[in-house]
């Protein structure tokens, strides 16, 4: 029981940890292509694959403007 | 000691021995003393001061040199070594490790069972604090000795009247009361002295008073106008040391010197009076942010380990021993011992670094300004035509600038040299004997002309002036016309103006002459009587630029250094210089365009314009006060009278060795050499600098802010301590000895060609970002020895303790690889060898200690061989993840270090 609760508790610090780390490239992504950083970051950090999928389909808005 | 005493007593008490009268120096050096007797001696008639009009005999000023000792202050020489040594250690990290040592002095030595006692934690400690203050002082003291080597090659430089060898140059420091000297304009005032005579002598006294506007000294002033409770520096007929000649010229008696001058007794207050730059600044306040960390982390710490591990004491130790590897001993080692190294660096290149910060300004600065004469150009100045009006070459022009040069007596200008040298040469020394000087009136940048009246054997007197072309056209009202003399007409101007303009196409630099004959019979001329005079001619010079200026200039620009000349010059020979030295002219503003302009309007042109002509000298400060802000860090290159506020004012004021003294003074760097070069690597060198302090701040403040997760998380779940305080001590005099070689680490050529500023929000966005990254490691770690290697109890903490140890010092030294450049480390970039052979031999030691009898000793036990294939999984995955972080960083911030 005593080692659950240390599985638990390191596992989950270390899961937060990671997901808030990878989750600022769906960040960087959009924000290359002309959106706001921070909403891309907080839907990285809700769901990672699809914040990461959204970002990579996004249209490039900075291109659109120099068209 | 003032002269008066000085004379009494080797006039009167010869008998005494030295040391007597060192005594009496030593005692006469209180502040309230020294101006009390300034003001006395300001009002003692000249003839009861007991001095020699020839001066003394070099074998008395010697003897008052044994007596009075050199002419310096004190608090300008470096402090002794052992001072120095002192001072290495003096900082609020050592503050705080030291207290450390005693906590736990007490805790583990004095309070301990007697078979308990345990030095490890105070040695340890001890060690990391003598590391950082002998790597300290062992930089700084080379840095300060190479610097005094090279300042003793920096000669400032007195005239002086003795009575055996007459008037010469003698070094400042060797000047002792009692001393004749000579003033003129550009003249640092060596000593405090009494006026015995002047000639329109304005003194900037700023460097004592602030006040920018020079005052008005004189020989014989009405004393009583002067206020009763005036300031000392208010005594219209005294000088002081510290301050200097603007303009005119005198004779004066020194008083004092040294440290019983007015400016020794306020050296304390105005040596090093600059201000802190934002570099300073930014790494204080890192500083005091990652104390702030400590002290915010500790209480946290011991407060859950003992609620979670019940033992208050090894909570209490164990807290302690995180608030050391959260103290950043070695950032003042880093920090200074880079600053040091970047000095002596430069020193090699036989460059002066007065003010060791400014090595990293000198890598920030983006906007050099430069003077022109001097600076780009050669100071080998040469009279290249002599000619009349309408452009013929006329030998009694030749002969009356001779004259003008000849007798003045004033600032000691490039261009009198290269006159009396073409003179002498076409044999004019000889007309000297026919003719007597009665008066002068010097030179200033105002009226940017001088003269001299002279009268012949015949008593036939002359009023001889020589200067700027403009200013000459204003105090003329005749002209010497195809052999006449005849009303200066505005077709004469016109003709002469365009005669001047075709010379100063041919880059010449072009000095009017005019005389006048009928002259008062005063024998005290001003410069009201420089009016109705008779324009002779011109003299024109050529003043090649500097072979290396092309190429410095060049190199600047591809370093992101864009350079703006600030001449007083006019913008015809400044043009031509900038062809020459393949400078591009983005448009060309004038001093007086400037003068009708505001601060607002200025902030504008600053940047569009690329060539500043005719610029007074507080012109010149003002552009630089606009462009720094508009946020540029400025440097000025500068060698003259006129430039010494904008050396001041600049960031980084540079001058060269043969700069007027004031100049040199007011620099931060003196180049020796002639080569400007050496611009080009002070920029580079500067750069390195900041990086590899970057380098520290970032890494330090990053994994510092990743620990704090580390431990928290470690606090709050495992039933032990993830680490003994013993350990967590080790591993970070580990750290601490890897971090030592950061100085000597290269930087990446990308880093070096951008102007590298302090950014302390990069600081705290790069501690966010990449310090949890370890932490994620440092986690899986625990798991790793939790759970797959079984050390899950308080029995078997050893091994997790031993698995930690490794891994935590591992991961903290690969990330100096890591950080150090936002390349793909060992790959596309690769640290200095110091660097590599230091982290590989401490990662190595740190694998070792767990199998040693001394890793036994603190509580390590040996690892099992399996253990190492994970090691190596975790800090590949470590490097990855910071990788791959890094890249996402660089991204979004397009910076990194």
């Amino acid at each position: 029981m005593e080692n659950a609760k240390t599985f638990i508790g390191l596992a989950t610090t270390a899961y937060i940890m990671i997901v808030c780390l990878i989750s600022i490239w769906p960040g960087v992504i959009a924000e290359s292509k002309g959106r706001s950083f921070k909403p891309w970051y907080i839907a990285g950090i809700i769901c990672f694959p699809m914040a990461l999928l959204g970002s990579l389909l996004l249209r490039d808005l900075k291109k659109d403007t120099f068209n | 000691m003032n002269l008066i005493k000085i004379n009494k007593k080797f006039n009167t008490k010869l008998s005494k021995n030295i040391e007597q009268k060192k005594k009496a120096v030593r005692q006469s050096l209180n502040p309230l003393l020294i101006t009390d007797e300034l003001f006395r001696i300001s009002k003692v008639d000249l003839k009861n001061l007991c001095y020699d009009e020839n001066g003394l005999h070099s074998e008395e000023a010697k003897k008052r040199l044994s007596v009075c000792g050199p002419n310096e202050i004190a608090h300008e020489k470096a402090d002794p070594w052992y001072i120095q040594l002192i001072k290495s250690f003096i900082n609020p990290f050592n503050v705080v490790l030291m207290l450390l040592a005693v906590i736990s002095f007490i805790m583990d030595v004095v309070l301990a069972e007697p078979d308990e006692q345990s030095w490890e934690a105070v040695i340890i400690i001890t060690t990391m604090v003598t590391l950082s203050g002998i790597l300290r002082f062992i930089q700084e003291y080379r840095s300060n000795k190479s610097a005094e080597k090279l300042k003793a090659l920096v000669k400032t430089t007195a005239t002086v009247i003795r009575k055996d060898t007459g008037k010469h140059e003698i070094e400042m420091s060797k000047i002792v009361p009692g001393d004749i000297i000579m003033l003129s304009a550009g003249d640092m005032i060596p000593a405090d002295v009494r006026i015995l005579s002047s000639k329109d002598l304005f003194v900037s006294q700023s460097a004592l008073t602030g006040e920018s506007m020079p005052v008005e000294k004189f020989d014989t002033p009405d004393l009583s106008k002067t206020k009763e409770n005036c300031n000392v520096t208010d005594l219209p007929n005294m000088c002081f040391m510290g301050t200097n000649v603007t303009s005119g010229s005198a004779k004066a008696l020194v008083i004092a010197t040294g440290n019983s001058t007015y400016f020794g007794s306020m050296a304390k207050s105005i040596v090093g009076h600059r201000s802190q730059t934002s570099f300073d600044k930014g790494v204080n306040s890192v500083s005091w942010l990652l104390i702030r960390f400590m002290t915010v982390m500790v209480p946290i710490v011991f407060i859950i380990n003992g609620i979670t591990k019940g033992n208050w004491l090894e909570a209490f130790l164990f807290a302690l021993s995180v608030a050391v590897g959260l103290t950043p001993e070695m950032l003042p080692m880093v920090v200074n011992a880079n600053l040091a190294k970047g000095a002596v660096s430069m020193s090699k290149r036989k460059t002066v670094v007065k003010r060791l910060s400014s090595i990293q300004n000198f890598g920030a600065m983006d906007v050099l300004c430069t003077d022109k004469t001097g600076t780009l150009t050669r100071d080998e100045i040469v009279l290249e035509r002599h000619l009349d009006i309408h452009g013929n070459t006329d030998d009694r022009v030749l002969r009356h600038a001779y004259l003008n040069s000849y007798y003045q007596t004033g600032l000691k200008n490039l261009m009198d040299v290269a006159v009396l040298k073409y003179g002498n040469e076409k044999g004019f020394s000889e007309q000297t004997d026919k003719y007597q000087k009665v008066d002068e009136i010097p030179f200033d940048f105002k009226r940017r002309r001088m003269s001299v009246v002279l009268q012949n054997g015949d008593g036939k007197r002359q009023l001889v002036t020589k200067g700027a072309v403009e200013e000459m056209l204003a105090v003329c009202t005749f002209a010497e016309y195809q052999g006449n003399v005849v009303p200066l007409t505005e077709n004469i101007k016109n003709e002469v103006k365009e005669m001047v303009r075709r010379l100063n196409e041919d880059g010449m630099r072009v000095i009017a002459v005019a005389q006048k004959n009928n002259i008062p019979e005063d024998n005290s001329f001003g410069v009201k009587d420089e009016c109705e005079m008779v324009l002779m001619g011109y003299i024109g010079f050529l003043d090649p630029p500097k072979e290396t200026a092309s190429q410095a200039i060049a190199a600047l620009n591809e370093y992101g250094v864009k350079v703006k000349i600030l001449t007083g010059d006019n913008e015809i020979v400044t043009k031509k210089i900038c062809k020459e030295v393949g400078m591009p002219i983005d448009r060309i503003i004038m001093g007086y365009e400037i003068e009708s302009m505001s601060d607002e309007e200025l902030k504008i042109v600053v940047e569009k314009t690329n060539i500043f002509a005719k610029l007074t000298p507080e012109q010149k400060s003002r552009i630089i006060k606009v462009l720094q802000s508009n946020g540029h860090t400025v440097g000025f290159l500068g060698d003259g009278i006129n430039d010494a506020p904008a050396l001041k004012e600049a960031d980084v004021g540079i001058s060269v060795d043969t700069a007027v003294d004031i100049a040199k003074e007011s620099a931060d760097i003196i180049l020796l050499e002639k080569s400007l070069m050496v611009l080009e690597e002070g920029v580079v060198e500067g750069r390195k600098t900041f990086g590899n302090i970057m380098k520290y701040l970032k890494m330090t403040a990053s994994s510092n802010f990743g620990n704090v997760f580390s431990v928290l998380a470690a606090s709050a779940f495992l039933p032990f301590l993830p680490m003994m305080p013993i350990h967590l001590l080790v591993q970070n005099l580990l750290y601490d000895i890897s971090q030592t070689s950061i100085p000597w680490d290269n930087m990446d050529i990308e880093y070096l060609k951008v102007p590298r500023k302090w950014d302390a929000a990069s600081i705290k966005r790069f501690m966010l970002w990449i310090g949890p990254v370890s932490s994620v490691f440092d986690i899986t770690t625990y798991m790793l020895m939790f759970f797959v290697f079984g050390a899950n109890k308080p029995e078997l903490q050893s091994l997790f303790q031993s698995g930690w140890f490794i891994e935590g010092l591992l991961s903290q030294t690969l990330i100096v690889h890591m950080i150090r450049t936002p390349k793909i480390p060992f790959i596309q970039s690769r640290a200095s060898a110091p660097v590599l052979l230091l982290t590989a031999a401490i990662m190595g030691i740190g694998i070792i200690i767990p199998f040693t009898g001394f890793g036994a000793s603190i509580g390590l036990q040996p690892l099992p061989m399996n253990y190492f294939p994970w090691l190596a999984a975790t800090l590949l995955s470590y490097c990855l993840l910071t990788q791959i972080i890094k890249a996402a960083y660089i991204k979004k911030y397009n910076d990194f270090l």
